[in-house]
């Protein structure tokens, strides 16, 4: 080819793509993608969505995108509060017998699967009792790999013969009989526990015990991570897992006559705020939900505030320039018609000790292990909650205990380790450092404080609990890993102090102080690895106890000993604050929101006026105009 | 006898002042560099006496104020100086580049110098290696090392950068050597008798240095900038105020008016690199013996 | 011809055996815990043993016959008691670093039962006591191996005397010293098994399928985009040779090169996307999203680019044959396209071969501002999440597909000149 030539075409080449870039420059309008017409269709955002096999699954995200194809037994009542479980797949709440160990459930008939090629003729058959089973087994079945053991572990006869035989390496055999867990007929379900088991109805309501057909699971094997088979509302339309999943209304429930309908009853003051508008309309009202994995916060605003999200979590930077003194909503962001929603939830956050440690931990030499109390005691002492609410914005609740409100067994009065300098210098003296000096090496003590990741709210937090030690002189150095590095030094016993989360599993206390039962030691939930015997056998009473005023005075006790030990310092209980625009109806927060997105709405004609009245005026980032 | 190497860097150094850009960027270095032990001074100071530095001490009520008076660059979202940071960021960024290059220049200079000089197994083997390295995937394979480095912080940034650069530097130094090693000076050594050991490095590794030189100065900006990046994502720098982190937390605040803490970080990296990748450019033509305009 | 290309095929297979065996020490020597990320919160020892012999991961690295195991884990005394902690008549001292098991004590310190097999304590100890069915007596420090078959016997046993212990180990014995982690990848990547995501849950090589299309249509716009526009600006640069307009773009090259890859990102996705409103801010969902990704592509590699070509233009034009030809009187356009292009070519090839293996990994920052799924993105995930299987995979394919592409530059360069053959 002559040089001359490729020249030519080098020029042409380069013409024609800038030619192109001004062209795609004036056509394009940054809006969302074209919604199919007549279609209402919910845009959000949510984290990296790992497998959609309810055995399987161990994260939220996970877990709520399975709720909306696959359903339960029971679930949990969209507008009741305290939390309450009603029946879902199950006609009716099941029959209890007297010694509180066998549960009877009859399910509903006319419940089908949705259609796939894993049943004859690509339709998908009526549900069964046994379907339940089968699901249960599945994740008691050594070979899934799953991460629900811990509900059924020793609880359902028979259960655990059936966790043994499945570490052969034959494939696992579904048919075995279990005492425990069986269908006594077509449409009635038994199971029998071992003991007593006050939360049984609540892990009914998890992921772990949703339906899953037989057929599904032979046809596709492995691969029903990727290819889910329910019979919830929504069906999987499209998944790229590291960005956009879709689900599409499932035509199987209209094909079936299956009407489920909006909850009836209601509080007056949900009632006012609208929440009863759509009382027992048929739901689900949104024809489509596609949900984006956005990984970066900056991004994820700035698509809400376009209008892209229908959602939006407020990022503490972002907090006061949208929040305004009295914890309203700004006028700009107000006048688009964008709510503020805020609840309280289930969650607890704390610094916890390693009882492991020689230095901060429980030893064998009772001086020792006194001294080392006193420190934990000082440094809980040290924490100065007002200045951590300050730096969050006033959205937290201090903790009493380890239990967080409103569920029974939290501690009512303010504990005895709050924040006080005078008595945190003084314990430490008691626990053998005045000033914080260390007399071995003639320095400020140094704590090594361990954490999941290393984003630029955790290194500020850290900073800041790093400044409320130092004024009673201890260092406190932080080291930042990645969550798995993270979580495999929880689990060999590495860390000195660590600080995580809990977020209940279901409501009930037993779920937050199971944290500080010694047999739950690392690599389980004990990651303080905290041993108390007057503990250990309160908490293996009230393993089997039904909710009482007895057990609730049980509770506390083991509060009370679990502030005074001080393996963890309480740090707070945070509030959830959220913004949705105007076209999201019905929105109502739930600390268990599995399969709730089936009572929201979007409305259509608030959105395309929106879109009209505000879609090129863009805000600045701060939510001003 | 006239030793080649005196002449070749006074030679340099006069045709480095006519550049009037590079003195400027000289004296930028110059000036960075002061910052960084300023910094380093600074910090052990408070290490030694064992107290918290100003620029670690978090005062809420002072947080985001814009440049003024007390605070010439502003405060951050803890209420700490600013500028005070920014110097601490030029130390860090001093630290990896310099220990970046403390791993990659002997790695590289002493494999490429063996394997120039011996040639045959040697040679080999030493090529084998750095096509391996070479044909690792660039910040992905940093990234893994950083990962893979049980203490997450700063060694992990390290030996990721340091690991990685000794590559090109090895190859170079490699082609040099074997270009002088049949110059006549070089057989002349032979022939008087001379061990190999003192022939490299007294006689040909003179004559390469401004190789050495002249990667490490276009290197170091290089090490620099795949820092921020990596701070930015969260593998790397603890504890200690890098400009990655100093972006990181800068971000979201930046289009609330808050500019200062994202501009000046942003400024100063800019410079840096910049006067930096200059000064290499007018190094390589300064002492490239070559080019006799 | 072939003989050349045989030779140089050969010469490259030693590079891909250091490339499997870098990957393999970067990722399975360092400790990792990939079954404590696949299972969650409420773990088991004996569920994560469960998990690593179904993996393979635990054999022993490269050879041997040792393989440990979860039901006592490797711990270092002098970090304190750990485990120990449970039993009462085992006093640990953290001043010596040892724990004592008092006299008239049965302890057994595995946490579940073992699979059938056998197994060694390896001890070192002082004093007197049973481990596993064998008599331990020392007056000294003293260490020993000692084999037993089965759980029942397995723990410590003391009678009248303590035993006191400073350091413990359990190992499993396998029969095939080359039942190794190294031989165990070896064999999955000649079966073409790339490994298995724990985070997906997904086979590693369908996650690289998925993420490959993507990453194209990110990376070969920006690459292909880049270099027209880098060549003619540097020819430019050439064609103008050290005057005003020369020297201005070398500052405004080295000025673009110097601004850090990070803030084209944040600036170009928050003025011209969100501000501007002129591209979406995020995802995927048609080739438009992708204009301004490919935009911060091109221009951030701009100033790197017009500086090499530019010095690959100029080292052509100092040669003799330049000069020659401007002495003949030949137009300035003339030897500018016709020779000095001409001959630049092989450097520019050379350059343009080498960074086809880096187009499949996308651009690591782009794609993940941009929500643009490819491998870029699946890789950041990977990192930040441990998911080992994939990264390893990643760094591997991408180094083989450097290797193939210098294979394939030198293929190129004989052909341009044959020269190269001989040497």
């Amino acid at each position: 080819m002559r040089i001359w030539h490729l020249a030519q075409r080098l020029s042409v080449a380069l013409l024609m793509a800038i030619s192109g870039s001004l062209f795609l420059w004036g056509c394009s309008d940054g809006s969302m993608p074209a919604e199919p017409d007549g279609e209402s269709v919910m845009y959000s955002q949510t984290s990296r969505i790992r497998g959609l096999d309810p055995a399987v699954a161990g994260e939220v995200s996970s877990s709520l995108a399975i709720a909306r194809i696959y359903e339960g037994l029971l679930e949990y009542d969209y507008l009741a509060r305290p939390y309450k479980v009603v029946p879902l797949l199950a006609a009716e709440m099941p029959d209890i017998s007297a010694d509180g160990l066998v549960f009877t459930f009859k399910i509903r008939k006319g419940i089908y699967f949705h259609d796939a090629p894993c049943f004859p003729g690509g339709k998908g058959r009526e549900l069964e009792a046994q379907d339940f089973a089968y699901s249960i087994k599945r994740v008691m079945d050594v070979k899934n790999v799953s991460s629900g053991g811990w509900a059924f572990n020793n609880r359902i006869v028979g259960i655990n013969a059936f966790h043994e035989a499945s570490k052969l390496p034959e494939p696992t055999d579904y048919d075995m009989e279990l005492e425990g867990l069986k269908a006594i007929d077509k449409y009635t379900l038994q199971i029998t526990l071992t003991e007593p088991y006050p939360q049984l109805l609540y892990i009914l309501a998890m992921h772990y015990s949703f339906a899953v057909p037989r057929e599904a699971v032979e046809y596709y094997g492995k691969e029903i991570v990727n290819h889910p088979v329910g019979t919830g509302p929504y069906e999987l339309v499209a998944w790229r897992r590291n960005s956009r999943i879709e689900f599409a209304r499932s035509p199987k429930w209209a094909e079936t006559g299956r009407e489920e309908i909006y909850p009836t009853q209601g509080t007056p003051e949900q009632e006012e705020a609208g929440l009863l508008r759509d009382a027992g309309q048929p739901i689900p009202f949104v024809d489509r939900v596609v949900q984006f994995v956005v990984d970066d916060s900056t991004t994820a605003w700035m698509m809400f505030l376009s209008g892209q999200l229908s959602f939006s979590a407020i990022s503490r930077d972002n907090w006061d320039a949208i929040i305004t003194g009295d914890k309203q909503l700004n006028d700009a962001l107000s006048k688009r018609g964008i709510d503020l929603i805020s609840s309280p939830t289930l969650d607890v956050y704390y610094m916890g000790f390693n009882c492991d440690d020689p230095v901060v931990g429980m030893s064998n030499d009772p001086e020792q292990d006194k001294r080392n109390r006193k420190l934990r005691q000082a440094l809980s002492c040290a924490f100065d909650f007002d200045l951590m609410n300050k730096f969050l914005n006033y959205r937290v609740y201090p903790l009493g205990g380890p239990v967080p409100e409103p569920l029974a067994g939290s501690l009512q009065e303010p504990s005895a380790y709050r924040y006080n300098l005078e008595k945190a210098k003084r314990l430490l003296v008691e626990a053998g450092y005045p000033e914080g000096i260390d007399s071995q090496t003639d320095r400020r003590l140094e704590l090594t404080i361990e954490l999941g990741s290393a984003t630029a709210n955790t290194r500020q937090t850290m900073e800041l609990m790093a400044d409320m030690f130092q004024k009673v002189g201890i260092v406190l150095k932080a080291k930042y890993n990645t969550w798995p590095a993270f979580i495999e030094k929880m689990n060999r016993r590495q860390a000195q102090l660590f600080q995580l989360g809990w977020v209940a599993d279901y409501p009930d206390a037993e779920n937050f102080l199971q944290l500080f039962y010694s047999k739950n030691e690392s690599p389980g939930p004990n990651h303080a690895n905290y041993r108390n015997a007057r503990f250990d056998n309160l908490y293996e009473q009230i393993r089997t106890m039904l909710d009482s005023p007895e057990r609730t005075v049980l509770y506390e006790e083991m509060a009370h000993i679990v502030v005074e030990d001080c393996p963890w310092i309480f740090m707070y209980q945070p509030m959830a604050f959220g913004l949705t625009h105007s076209w999201v109806e019905n929105y109502l927060s739930h600390d268990f929101p599995y399969g709730m997105g089936k009572y929201r709405r979007v409305n259509e004609d608030v959105q395309r006026q929106w879109f009209e009245s505000y879609g090129d005026k863009k805000l600045g980032m701060s939510g001003q105009e | 006898m006239i030793k080649q190497g005196q002449s070749l860097w006074s030679d340099a150094w006069r045709r480095l002042k006519k550049d009037r850009i590079a003195m400027v960027c000289l004296g930028l270095v110059v000036l960075f560099t002061l910052l960084a032990v300023y910094g380093e001074v600074v910090y052990f100071y408070h290490h030694a006496k064992d107290i918290t530095p100003a620029y670690q001490k978090i005062n809420l009520d002072l947080a985001y104020q814009a440049p003024g008076a007390a605070h010439w660059m502003g405060t951050d979202g803890l209420g700490r100086d600013v500028m005070q940071r920014l110097v601490q960021g030029v130390r860090i960024a001093y630290k990896v580049g310099i220990i970046t290059s403390l791993i990659a220049i002997p790695i590289g200079v002493l494999l490429g110098c063996l394997a120039g000089f011996y040639g045959g197994k040697v040679d080999d083997f030493v090529v084998w290696l750095y096509s391996t390295f070479a044909s690792m995937p660039g910040l992905l394979f940093i990234l893994a090392i950083a990962m893979v480095v049980p203490e997450n912080g700063l060694l992990g940034v390290y030996l990721g950068i340091g690991l990685t650069t000794w590559v090109g530097l090895c190859r170079l130094v490699r082609g040099e050597v074997l270009k002088h090693k049949e110059q006549t000076y070089v057989q002349a050594a032979k022939a008087l008798g001379l061990g190999s050991g003192r022939i490299m490095f007294k006689h040909i590794l003179p004559n390469i240095l401004h190789v050495i030189i002249v990667t490490f100065t276009l290197r170091f900006p290089a090490a620099v900038g795949t820092e921020v990046i990596m701070s930015y994502l969260g593998i790397g720098v603890q504890g200690e105020p890098s400009w990655g982190l100093m972006i990181d937390s800068a971000r979201m605040r930046l289009w609330q008016g808050m500019w200062w803490e994202m501009t000046f970080v942003t400024l100063a990296l800019f410079l840096l690199v910049l006067a930096f990748n200059l000064l290499g450019d007018a190094l390589r033509d300064a002492l490239d013996p070559r080019l006799d305009d | 011809m072939l003989k050349y290309i045989l030779k140089r095929t050969v010469q490259m297979v030693p590079t891909v055996i250091g490339v499997i065996l870098l990957t393999f020490v970067l990722f399975n020597i360092v400790p990792n815990d990939l079954a404590a990320i696949a299972l969650g919160k409420n773990v088991t020892l004996e569920m994560l043993e469960n998990f690593d012999q179904q993996r393979g991961l635990n054999k022993p690295l490269f050879l041997g016959t040792r393989a440990k195991n979860r039901a006592y884990e490797d711990h270092n005394l002098a970090d304190g008691a750990g485990r120990w902690r449970a039993w009462s008549n085992a006093v640990y001292s953290a001043a010596t670093a040892t724990l004592t098991i008092q006299p008239g004590a049965a302890i057994n310190p595995l946490a579940f039962p073992l699979k059938d097999g056998e197994y060694e304590w390896t001890a070192t100890y002082r004093g007197q006591g049973n481990l596993a069915g064998t008599e331990l007596d020392a007056a000294d420090w003293q260490t020993e191996k000692v084999r037993f078959q089965t759980m029942g016997e397995a723990g410590f046993a003391t009678a009248g005397n303590p035993l006191e212990i400073k350091a413990l180990k359990l190992r499993r014995i396998t029969t095939n010293p080359f039942d190794s982690q190294l031989f165990f990848y070896f064999k999955q990547l000649m079966r073409g098994d790339l490994g298995f995501s724990e985070y997906f849950k997904q086979p590693v090589s369908r996650l690289l399928l998925d993420g490959i299309p993507a990453s194209l249509s990110l990376t070969i716009p920006i690459f292909i985009i880049g270099v027209v526009v880098s060549i003619s600006l540097s020819l430019v640069c050439a064609f103008f040779r050290n005057t005003f307009i020369d020297r201005f773009l070398v500052v405004i090259a080295v000025a673009l090169m110097s601004i850090n890859y990070l803030i084209y990102i944040v600036a170009g996705q928050y003025l011209l996307a969100y501000k501007q409103g002129l591209f979406p801010v995020w995802g995927y969902e048609s080739w438009r999203y992708l204009v301004l990704p490919v935009l911060i592509g091109v221009v951030s590699g701009l100033g790197s680019n017009i500086r090499f070509y530019r010095t690959v233009m100029l080292d052509e034009m100092y040669k003799e044959y330049v000069r020659t030809a401007f002495a003949k009187g030949v137009s300035k356009p003339r030897v500018l396209f016709v020779h000095v292009l001409k001959n630049a070519m092989i450097p520019i090839i050379t350059n343009v071969v080498i960074a086809i293996p880096f187009l499949y990994t996308g651009s690591l920052l782009l794609e993940n501002f941009f929500g643009i799924p490819g491998l870029g993105y699946l890789g950041i995930n990977a990192i930040l999440s441990s998911d080992i299987d994939v990264v390893r995979a990643l760094v591997l394919i991408g180094a083989l597909l450097f290797v193939v592409a210098n294979l394939l530059t030198d293929i190129c360069y004989a052909v341009a000149d044959p020269r190269v053959k001989l040497k």
